[in-house]
């Protein structure tokens, strides 16, 4: 199955940042990549992005899985884009240079394809440093740095939780369709709709049961150990911030700044070549 | 004390819906009519039906925050923040809120009809959400919007919405005696 939170242990400066200042971090970077279309500065965050990348010693094909589904969504984004709004570019940029008639009201322009390449430009710029986050922050360091950020113990726990529970539900799913399966349920096209449904239900009931049954044995173990008495509570896996921490934290401040000072420079969100 | 405040077991259960909604979110039944049966919203409903409307919504805006910081647990194994302000990032934005309407009206079930309305509530407000953003971000009008995004999905919606229903009214009694939740 696949892995959740996919951790990748390395020895590297990303690794040693505390999940408080990679999640401001990573925020403020998106945030700076959605805010402005200037395409110089969307590659200039891309090349920053993969080159914190090879920094991190993180390989390509150990992030493959999320990396294919990524660019499918990139991929549906765009077509979804121009299937209903063809002449957006047109409209931003103020003038239009058809350069290929297809049918009705759909033609490829100069405009709506720098408007496509900014779009994509925005995914990767972004991508590999959501990717990054999640690969280099251990989960319950990343349950204690919700915890610093002003978010309850108790919910940034259930979010530790909650990614540890994720795979083993994922193999009882497993499991239990493979019983059911045994026993005669069909879930694909061959049965009709009732059938489907009926074969769906006889795996999620127990599923949930089963998953619910956790609640007792968990809860009762962390309340025999005085989870959740104190108002407060410590950390084992908790960092100090460090010098490196900080200055990350400003980056992300720095990045957000730049858009708003590239918003004043171009006169808008958009750079536009064709004035 | 015990109601204002998040009890270990609040925690775990919380935990566990968070994660089964993770799982289902990856399960999909196809239909005949060609727009699959998909269990993300289903487990949505089930979540506001079984744990009530604060830990429903709890539940929800933790898988919604897992999957915004890049955890794969949306659908097709997908996560990342570009999701959250991609065109349907207005389903997955209004998940707490459908959960948390959903769960005041199983609240109020014994009135009659209020289960059915709030039902109908959540489940509107997903879609409302959903194509408001839809059509702000693709420059869409209403009516586009709505053709692309809730038409081809109302079959499946309804199929959904009761059997979360039938399953989660029988889930909610039996674990509502168990963790004495009132």
């Amino acid at each position: 199955m696949i892995q959740l939170f996919n951790y990748i242990d390395r020895i590297s400066p990303i690794h040693r940042l505390t999940g408080a200042a990679k999640l401001a971090c990573m925020l403020c970077w998106v945030l700076a990549a959605m805010i402005t279309f200037d395409t110089h500065y969307l590659i200039l965050l891309t090349v920053c992005a993969l080159a914190l990348f090879r920094v991190s010693k993180i390989r390509v094909g150990e992030v493959k899985v999320i990396l294919v589904f990524s660019l499918v969504f990139l991929f549906l984004n765009n077509l979804l884009i121009y299937l209903f709004s063809p002449e957006h570019g047109v409209s931003i940029y103020g003038t239009r240079t058809e350069l290929l008639h297809l049918i009705g009201r759909y033609s490829i322009t100069a405009q709506q394809l720098l408007y496509h390449a900014n779009v994509i430009l925005k995914y990767t710029a972004t991508i590999p440093v959501v990717i990054l986050f999640v690969s280099t922050t251990q989960p319950s360091e990343f349950a204690a740095s919700l915890n610093k950020l002003g978010v309850s113990y108790r919910i940034s726990y259930s979010v530790s939780l909650a990614l540890r529970y994720i795979p083993d539900v994922m193999d009882e799913f497993h499991s239990i369709s493979m019983a059911q399966q045994a026993r005669g349920v069909e879930l694909s096209g061959k049965e009709s709709i009732i059938k489907r449904l009926k074969g769906a239900t006889a795996i999620l009931m127990p599923l949930i049961l089963s998953s619910m049954d956790r609640i007792e044995v968990v809860s009762n173990a962390m309340e025999l150990r005085c989870f959740g008495k104190e108002p407060k509570r410590t950390w084992y896996r908790e960092r100090k911030f460090t010098g490196l921490d900080y200055g990350t934290i400003a980056l992300g401040f720095g990045l957000i700044g730049i858009s708003f000072v590239l918003q004043a420079v171009n006169g808008g969100r958009y750079w536009n070549p064709f004035l | 004390m015990q109601n204002s405040k998040i009890s270990v077991q609040d925690i775990c259960s919380i935990a566990i819906m968070t994660a089964i909604t993770a799982v289902m979110a990856q399960i999909s039944i196809p239909m005949p009519m060609g727009v699959p049966l998909t269990m993300q919203t289903f487990a949505v409903t089930l979540s506001g039906i079984v744990l009530g409307a604060r830990r429903g919504a709890i539940s929800m805006i933790i898988y919604v925050l897992l999957g915004a910081v890049g955890v794969p647990v949306l659908a097709g194994f997908s996560g990342g923040f570009q999701h959250f302000i991609g065109p349907t990032g207005g389903f997955l934005l209004s998940f707490p809120v459908m959960a948390y309407l959903i769960g005041v009206g199983t609240k109020l079930r014994k009135q009659k009809g209020m289960f059915l309305l709030f039902l109908i509530f959540g489940t509107a407000a997903n879609y409302a959400v959903g194509v408001l953003m839809f059509c702000i971000l693709m420059k869409a009008s209403f009516w586009t919007g709505f053709t692309a995004c809730v038409l081809p999905f109302l079959p499946t919606a309804v199929i959904k919405a009761a059997a979360a229903s039938v399953l989660g009214l029988k889930l909610q009694v039996r674990l509502g005696e168990v963790m004495q939740w009132t």
